[in-house]
């Protein structure tokens, strides 16, 4: 209970100063998850191999015989443990559309009790003629699931189907076979020399009598780590138990091979012995049948002529019945046409008649039809006329009849007129009575008058008078009265008869008109007539005249019924005729056939006799040289037999398959890059650490104090640091190991798993790595609070109560070189003295920015490394522009001509390129042996120089030249001897010489020097060549691949850029350091400073409250950051060149050699970076210098 | 036309999480041009929140306050810099020196700052210590350290002198002197001084004093005649 308190106030200090606590917390994860976790790695990735292998149950051993491997020697080996057996060939190979050929290994699947493949696409094969293709970029695109493999033995001697059941086999599936977990594919003598790819296929498909290898698993192995020297010893015991199976063995494989061999041979001389006999027996039968032939050829002779001369004297008779039919047949013919020649005469008299007739005829029609159209023509108009002179005579008639009307009126009223004078003449009418009505009507008489010029006289009003007047009482008057009526009456009356006169002479003329219409209707109606009576006449002509047609048209048709009728009786006959003649032809056709058919085949049977006899004297020739043959075969056999010799055993162990080995090689790699990189990291953790709870325990030196007096013992007080700085350490610890643990060993082997076939990483968290790393940061962190606090314990409570005081100022060893420090700025100085005043914090800054700023070099130096390798090696070094491959059996100096003569290669030189085994100093490299026909123009293709100075290499015949990586890995000078080994046998060179070179190792020597070691000339099977100019890379690479005995071509470009591909692996673990160191370099450099700004708070309000501007105040410490980090990159610079090639040589592959020059611009990054880092935390140190108060200046030193 | 020094009304408050402090509760008072000012007070009453927002190094919530015609309560940020740059000199209870810096380097760490800055060298001759002025602070006693101090805040020549007990680290001799120092400063030169302290015994020698409790002005007095440093005693 009574702890209670302190460890509520743990934690409130804890979130007091969070930062503080993060930081520590931070560094320590940081450092403790990189070691970790770099340390890690090797030991993750080598375990992660042995539970490969284990559960794809690898082999431990491979036994390889030069005689194969019998059941009898798998019985044999497996004293020694499980054995497996199996098959493998070497052979050409290429899909169907894709004509590179590459070397293929083909291996059976086995029984699966080893060397489990792991299916990662498809299905396994589950019938001969199927095959599943390595995983990865060493199979061409074209070997794809479904494809069709075409393989061939690459040797016309021993075809391929004596090995395998089927040479074209269907790709089922993708595998990763635990055999090849690196590219490397081994070498072969095929193509190349190299193997590209392998396949595998059921151990069915191999039709050998013996098995190609053994797998061996020995129990003792079971469980044992792979890469430990405990599985070395025993590989080592077992091979020698091995191979002493194997010399036991080899006598009595021999001797039954002998035996097997001669049972062989004794088959043989006795089916030798057959075949003698066979031949005999059949060349008899022969002789026999050939002369069986001849007496039958004769006999088919003469039964073939008496056939003919029947056929002949059958068609003679023919001949002759045609002949007479044919006479008959012409007589006939004559008759029947005179009859009808006579008829036609006929017919045409009557036909002459009637067509004249017929122009009578068409003449009269012709003149009644002008008639009747000059009639029809005239008929309309004349009638129009009749008409028109008929309608003005009605019209005359009928004014002529109103005149006379009108007249006869005007008459009957002067008669009135008179008859009323006569009346009145004596009387009177009374006044009263009425006038009669011709009173007002003989107003007709004035307009009588009137009409005629003359004057009216007024009719009414003087008759009116004239009755009114009573003659009684006027007579006189009346008299005149009566005087002047009668005189107007008379007038009137000569007027009447004027106009009677005028009316008769006009009916006249009226009548004559009528007369005259009426006369030329008549007219009309006779011309009518007249041309009906020709009509008439002309019908009946034509009546007659088409009678006449109708009696010659059946004249006509009679006579063509004749003659239709004679004429077919005629065909008939001729036809009757034509058959027997066809018959008769086709008698003569097929007698000369037959006596032609029967010619040959008496021809051909007798040819077919001839060729027999030379069939039976050629097979009598042939079948004694097959004799002759066999018998010098068996003899061959029999010296081959008795030459045998016992079958070599090879034991091969896993270090054997290819990249094995390498895979441990790389891993150990990391772990040298573990070794340094990481204790650096862990070292600058704890550094830091130690100077955080330093400086916490100072600042708290007052509750300490405070504490002693109330009377806490010093455990107590004591222990909230070292709880404070344990919590935070372990947390560190925890969170640094869980990530570290993981993050950089999946990194890493993901970035070696470019090179290597494997499955993923196991991340187990290592409890041994775990607890040294945490228990290393606790410690350290714990004893460094621990003694911080102890000097505080020992003092007694008064002194640590009260202020420690401050460090006080010194004279630093600058201002004793007077003149500089006078030179100094006021400022400059006191930076100056700041920076000796805090010399701890200094020396931890300038470790810290020193170690960043160097790993960071070193990581840019590695990718510079990396990188550059590219430019120097396939720019530099090989300054060809393509390599060619030629086919196996090309004729390479052909096509050293045809090269020459393209005008688009510049120039070219043979190669002969092969891959082989360097040993030297009981190690082994595999390499590339070069020798080039054109030895004086070896630097046209390929830069021959030493890498320091640049000094030009000549090639001689007394010795090889190697490359520089070759030399360093086999620890090799000038003069040393190597052994150049290929597959069994080996032969010695002297160096001559090292020459620069980055990627993969080569040997380079003269082709002297090489036909003294081989004992021949080296079989060229490349070219070199350069282009004359970059762009006719397109048009050379066809012109090149249309020549059959060129089978491949690379382009330097195309290498280097695959070459970049491949390197990106390790781009990633340069980002990895990169970004580490930078985060190392960050938290240092905050931590510090917060260190700084914490201790001199008092001295920087003073500042402030003096007047200095926020900006002023911050350059007070900003000077000596960076002055301390300019230190510390400075230093970090020089360290990184060490550095940089330190982790360079180790972190260099076999087969590569990093470039090994610093570029100015890696320098400029790595120091530009770690500035960047500093103005940022610079940048955070700003913003809490601003809100720094200034009271604390006023408050005194607690 | 204000006072060269006028409080009006000046309110002042923190924040302490659910309370609030009024450090300066309505404070009203003057001083002249060249007077030698002394604020007296027990602890808590007010008299450094005073000293801090005439310093410059805090501001008001309340009121104005007025420095040579210059209403310095309404400065922010670069202004109060300038204000504290120019216009004022510190002297601090516990010296403040940077130790790293020799007492002339302290004290040219101020000039450095200034448009017409004393000689650093004669700022030191005023305060009598010529001959230690090649000295680090740790080399020096506590009054010569003072001495030091208030070279420092002489040198820029400041309108105002604030000092903050100037005399609460020493022992009563050496305190004598640099009061004696911090008011001849005033008569010869005179320099506006305002000495912030607990101690009433230099109250005798001012010209001005202004008692604070409970963070109010309580009363002022003007000392019609003022001691000298010899003449008061505690």
């Amino acid at each position: 209970m009574k702890r209670s308190a302190l460890i509520k106030e743990l934690f409130r200090e804890i979130w007091r100063s969070r930062n503080r606590f993060l930081s520590i917390l931070a560094i320590i994860a940081l450092g403790t998850g990189f070691f970790a976790g770099v340390k890690s790695t090797a030991p993750d990735m080598l375990e992660s191999a042995w539970k490969y292998y284990d559960d794809s149950r690898l082999m431990d051993f491979r036994a390889v015989t030069t005689l194969g491997i019998t059941q009898e020697d798998l019985d044999a080996l497996a004293q020694v443990g499980d054995v497996m057996p199996g098959y493998s060939v070497t052979v050409m190979g290429h899909a169907e559309g894709d004509d590179a050929e590459k070397v293929v290994q083909v291996l059976d699947l086995g029984d699966g009790s080893m060397n489990v493949p792991e299916l990662v696409e498809g299905r396994l094969p589950q019938a001969p003629g199927e095959c599943v293709v390595e995983n990865g970029a060493n199979t061409p695109a074209s070997f794809q699931v479904g494809a069709t493999l075409v393989l061939s033995s690459g040797d016309e001697d021993s075809p391929l189907t004596d090995t395998l059941a089927h040479t074209e086999l269907t790709v089922v599936g993708v595998v990763e076979s635990p055999l090849y977990i690196s590219m490397e594919r081994g070498y072969t003598t095929l193509g190349s020399g190299k193997v590209n790819t392998f396949i595998l296929v059921l151990p069915e498909e191999f039709v050998l009598d013996v098995y190609t290898d053994a797998y061996i698993r020995v129990p003792e192995a079971q469980g044992v780590d792979p890469f430990s020297d405990a599985y070395e010893t025993l590989v080592r015991e077992k091979t020698e138990e091995l191979e002493a199976i194997g010399s036991q063995r080899a006598p009595l494989r021999l001797e039954e091979i002998r035996e097997d061999a001669q049972a062989e041979l004794d088959d043989a001389r006795a089916e030798l012995e057959e075949g003698r006999q066979t031949q005999a027996q059949e060349l008899a039968d022969a002789r026999q049948e050939l002369d069986e032939g001849w007496a039958e050829l004769e006999q088919g002779r003469l039964d073939a002529q008496a056939e003919l001369d029947d056929a002949r004297a059958q068609l003679d008779d023919g001949w002759d019945a045609y002949n007479s039919g044919l006479a008959d047949y012409e007589a006939g013919r004559k008759t029947m046409e005179d009859g009808i020649a006579q008829g036609e005469a006929q017919l045409e008299e009557s036909h002459a008649q009637l067509t004249a007739q017929e122009a009578v005829y068409a003449e009269n029609l012709e003149a009644y039809e002008a008639g009747q159209a000059a009639y029809d023509e005239a008929y309309p108009g004349t009638v129009a006329q009749l008409e028109a002179a008929q309608a003005q005579t009605d019209q005359g008639s009928a004014a002529l009849a109103q005149a006379r009307e009108q007249w006869t009126g005007v008459q009957t009223l002067a008669q009135g007129t008179a008859a009323l004078m006569e009346v009145y003449r004596t009387a009177a009418l009374p006044g009263e009575a009425a006038s009669p009505a011709v009173v007002s009507q003989a107003a007709a008489l004035d307009a009588l008058l009137t009409q005629t010029g003359a004057e009216a006289v007024g009719f009414p009003e003087l008759l009116e008078q004239y009755i009114r007047l009573d003659p009684a009482q006027a007579p006189q008057e009346k008299a005149a009265l009566e005087q002047a009526l009668e005189t107007a009456l008379a007038g009137v009356q000569a007027i009447l008869d004027a106009q009677q006169t005028q009316l008769d002479a006009q009916m006249e003329a009226l009548e004559a008109a009528q007369a005259e219409i009426d006369a030329g209707y008549a007219q009309l109606e006779e011309t009518g007539a007249t041309l009906q009576e020709s009509k008439a006449a002309l019908d009946a002509g034509r009546e007659a005249l088409d009678a006449g047609w109708a009696q010659y048209e059946a004249g006509v048709e009679a006579l063509e019924a004749q003659r239709t009728q004679g004429e077919t009786e005629l065909a008939d006959a001729k036809a009757v005729l034509d058959a027997s003649l066809e018959e008769l032809n086709q008698g003569e056709a097929d007698y000369a056939q037959g006596k032609a058919e029967a010619e040959a085949e008496l021809a051909d049977a007798e040819a077919e006799l001839e060729q027999g006899e030379a069939d039976y004297a050629q097979g009598k020739a042939d079948s004694d040289a097959e004799l002759a043959d066999a018998q010098r075969e068996i003899d061959e056999g029999q010296a081959d037999v008795d030459a045998l010799e016992a079958p070599e055993w090879y034991i091969f162990d896993r270090d054997d398959n290819p990249g094995y080995s390498e895979f441990e090689t790389n891993a150990m790699r990391v772990d040298a890059i573990a070794k340094v990189f990481p204790v650096f990291f862990i070292m600058v953790a704890l550094l830091v650490s130690l100077t955080t709870m330093t400086r916490m325990v100072e600042e708290n030196r007052t509750q300490i104090g405070t504490m002693k007096a109330l009377g806490y013992g010093g455990g107590a007080i004591a222990s909230k640091y070292i709880l404070y700085a344990a919590m935070a350490s372990v947390l560190g610890t925890v969170l640094g190991l869980t990530v570290g643990f993981y993050l950089f060993p999946t990194v890493i082997f993901n970035a070696y798993r470019i090179m290597y076939r494997m499955p993923g990483v196991m991340t187990p968290f290592r409890w041994d790595y775990a607890i040294g790393c945490g228990l290393t940061a606790c410690l350290s962190t714990t004893v460094a609070a621990l003694m911080a606090c102890a000097g505080e314990l020992r003092a007694v409570p008064a002194t640590s109560m009260r202020p420690r005081a401050p460090k006080s100022g010194k004279r630093i060893l600058l201002e004793r070189a007077g003149g500089l420090w006078r030179r100094l700025g006021f400022m400059t100085k006191v930076t100056a003295r700041n920076l000796f005043r805090y010399k701890k914090r200094l020396l931890m800054t300038v470790v810290g920015i020193c170690g960043c700023t160097a790993l960071m070099l070193t990581g840019y130096a590695l990718r510079e490394a990396i990188t550059s390798i590219e430019t120097l090696q396939f720019e530099e070094i090989f300054t060809y522009d393509l390599l060619g491959s030629l086919a196996e059996d090309a004729d390479a100096q052909a096509v050293g001509e045809l090269l020459e003569e393209n005008p688009r290669v510049a120039d070219s030189t043979l190669l002969l390129s092969r891959s082989l085994d360097v040993e030297a100093n009981n190690q082994s490299q595999s390499v590339t042996l070069f020798v080039p026909q054109k030895v004086e123009e070896m630097d046209r293709y390929i830069t021959l120089r030493e890498r320091v100075g640049h000094v030009p290499l000549t090639l001689e015949d007394d010795g090889v030249i190697i490359t520089e990586k070759l030399s360093r890995l086999l620890d090799l000078q000038v003069g040393d001897t190597v052994f150049l080994r290929e597959e069994l046998e080996g032969r010695e060179a002297v160096v001559l010489g090292v020459t620069e070179n980055y990627v993969n190792n080569y040997v380079y020597m003269t082709p002297a020097l090489y036909a003294s070691l081989w004992g021949e000339e080296p079989p060229y099977n490349t070219f070199a060549a350069n282009m004359d100019s970059p762009d006719s890379r397109e048009a050379l690479a066809s012109d090149l691949l249309e020549v059959e005995d060129i089978q491949g071509l690379s382009f330097s470009s195309d290498i280097a850029s695959s070459f970049r591909d491949a390197m990106k692996s390790l781009d990633l673990i340069v980002l990895v350091i990169i970004v580490t160191a930078g985060a190392l370099a960050f938290i240092v450099l905050y931590n510090l400073t917060n260190i700084n700004v914490g201790e001199r708070v008092r001295e920087l309000a003073t500042v402030k409250v003096l007047g200095f501007y926020d900006g002023e105040t911050a350059a007070y410490i900003y000077r000596e950051n960076i002055a301390a980090t300019c230190m510390g990159i400075a230093l970090g610079l020089v360290g990184g060149i060490f550095l940089s090639r330190f982790v360079i040589h180790t972190a260099e592959l076999d087969t590569v050699m990093f470039a090994q020059t610093i570029s100015l611009s890696s320098y400029l990054a790595a120091a530009a970076l770690t500035l960047a880092f500093t103005l940022v935390v610079n940048v955070a140190l700003y913003f809490r210098l601003k809100r720094l108060d200034m009271v604390e200046s006023l408050k005194g030193v607690e | 036309m204000p006072a060269f020094i006028q409080m009006e009304d000046v309110y002042k408050r923190y924040q302490m999480g659910e309370v609030t402090i009024t450090a300066s509760d309505g404070v009203n008072f003057a001083i002249e041009k060249g007077e030698f000012a002394v604020i007296v007070g027990s602890s808590g009453a007010g008299k450094t929140t005073v000293l801090n927002l005439l310093g410059g190094m805090d501001s008001c919530d309340e009121g104005h306050i007025w420095v040579d015609g210059q209403d310095i309560s309404r400065y922010r940020g670069k202004q109060l810099i300038h204000y504290r740059r120019f216009d004022i000199g510190f002297v601090f209870q516990f010296y403040n020196l940077i130790p790293n810096l020799t007492a002339r380097e302290n004290v040219e760490m101020a000039t450095q700052i200034c448009r017409s800055p004393m000689d650093a060298g004669e700022a030191l001759e005023m305060v009598g210590l010529t001959h230690r002025q090649e000295n680090f602070p740790s080399q020096l006693s506590g009054g010569e350290q003072q001495r030091v101090s208030i070279a420092r805040a002489l040198a820029k020549r400041p309108k105002l002198l604030l000092c903050d007990e100037p005399t609460g680290a020493l022992d009563d001799g050496t305190g004598k002197v640099i009061l004696g120092l911090l008011q001849d400063t005033c008569r010869k030169s005179g320099m506006t001084v305002v000495v912030v302290t607990h101690n009433q015994a230099i109250t005798a020698m001012a010209d001005r004093v202004i008692r604070m409790r409970n963070s109010r002005v309580r009363d002022i007095t003007v000392n019609p005649h003022p001691l000298t440093a010899d003449e008061i005693a505690w």
